[in-house]
């Protein structure tokens, strides 16, 4: 370090010494303070500048505000996330609310868009134009219904049912898939869909003419068998 | 202590009580009702804006402060209006003088000597040193209220060390 560089740093210090009492001490030749005459346009200018600042202080605090409110939201967020995964009792149905598909049900659209009149139905019945080839033992024909354009079909073994119905070719039929497995499947060659979920089980599946829907508390097996000794004559 | 709550009342109210004292600076330096006016009000924006370098609860730096601010602001908007001639563009780019050391002798009342020193030095030299060593502006900042350059705040700096230099070296040499 040179000398310099000594005096200057002693300089600074005594700078350092000087300046708060300079400071201290009004300054020399300032003029005395007079009336200014400054009119209402000039008020009106200094309050436009303070109310301006006025603004900016404003949106600075609400932008601060704004950010502690996301920051305790996200907070309670992740702590109400946290409590609901850690109960078991809550945790299925949040995540089944999450994950559930939105589709409630599904449409099989059906080519052919001819009606299908109440007497076609009753000629599909009348003339025994329905062979049912296999029903799961035990089970008896509790009940039939011709209803406009399908008949209708009800099987019972006192516990357990299913029902046959068979709609002619119609523009779309619904099924109810809502919280339902999904499968689809060829029988006896007509493309069909199974469908199971807690309430029953159905098939449904298409010819160029008809739709046959199987539906009922019955397992898959007998479904699909009963769905492949369905006849329509 | 400085304060920052509510520093727009805080401004507003020494602005007010000082107006006067603001715009008789500015008009001194501007010699005109309309520029002082407009010095006035700038010199009000630019105490917000340096707000958190404002002695608040010291009336006298608090003074000393919005004078130093009042008298840059108008010179800042003379120059810029360029009717300000005595500008010391001239003597801005001469060298600094670097003396021997040896020559300079610091005693008891070397402090008090500074403090007259600074008071009695052109405004154009203490004005930054003041800024920068008591308001804590950088230069930049000062460079801004100054309407000048980095370099020369810089230059200006160093400049009033080198005349309190020169100062206590030529009332070193008195005294012998």
């Amino acid at each position: 370090m040179t000398n310099k560089d000594t005096f200057d740093k002693i300089l600074d210090s005594l700078l350092d010494e000087a300046l708060p009492i300079v400071e201290s001490m009004p300054d020399k030749n300032l003029p005395e303070g007079t009336d200014a005459p400054f009119t209402e346009e000039d008020e009106r200018r200094e309050r436009a500048i303070l109310e301006k600042e006025r603004a900016a202080l404003r949106a600075v605090h609400v932008r601060a505000y704004l950010k502690r409110a996301a920051v305790c939201a996200a907070a309670l967020i992740l702590l109400c996330a946290i409590l609901v995964m850690s109960v078991s009792a809550l945790r299925a149905p949040v995540l089944n609310f999450v994950t559930k598909t939105t589709k409630e049900s599904t449409d099989i659209t059906l080519p052919n868009t001819d009606d299908a009149s109440t007497s076609d139905a009753q000629e599909i019945y009348n003339t025994d134009s329905l062979s049912v080839g296999y029903i799961p033992e035990g089970f008896s024909l509790a009940e039939r219904d011709i209803k406009e354009r399908s008949v209708y079909l009800l099987f019972s073994n006192g516990t357990q049912t299913f029902d046959i119905s068979i709609h002619s070719n119609n523009s779309t039929i619904s099924i109810n898939t809502e919280d339902a497995y999904i499968e689809r499947m060829y029988i006896n060659n007509h493309p069909a869909l199974y469908s199971e979920n807690d309430v029953c089980n159905i098939i449904t599946m298409y010819d160029d003419n008809y739709v046959y829907i199987i539906e009922g508390t019955i397992d898959k097996d007998n479904l699909v068998q009963i769905a492949q000794n369905l006849k329509k004559y | 202590m400085r304060k920052k709550n509510d520093y727009v009342s805080n401004v507003e109210r020494l602005y007010r009580s000082h107006r006067a004292l603001i715009y008789k600076i500015a008009y001194e330096i501007l010699n005109d009702e309309a520029w002082a006016k407009d010095a006035s009000q700038e010199t009000l924006a630019r105490m917000l804006k340096y707000h958190d370098k404002l002695p608040f609860d010291a009336p006298v730096e608090a003074k000393n402060y919005i004078a130093r601010i009042a008298r840059n602001t108008s010179i800042d908007i003379y120059n810029k209006r360029k009717k300000y001639n005595n500008l010391a563009a001239q003597s801005e780019n001469l060298p600094i003088a670097d003396n021997p050391v040896e020559e300079l002798y610091i005693t008891k009342e070397t402090v008090n000597e500074i403090v007259e020193i600074i008071r009695n030095m052109d405004t154009k030299y203490s004005d930054p040193l003041r800024f920068h060593k008591i308001d804590k502006l950088t230069v930049e900042e000062i460079a801004e209220i100054m309407g000048v350059s980095v370099r020369t705040v810089y230059y200006r700096i160093e400049k009033a060390r080198e005349l309190i230099k020169d100062e206590l070296r030529k009332r070193g040499a008195d005294n012998d």
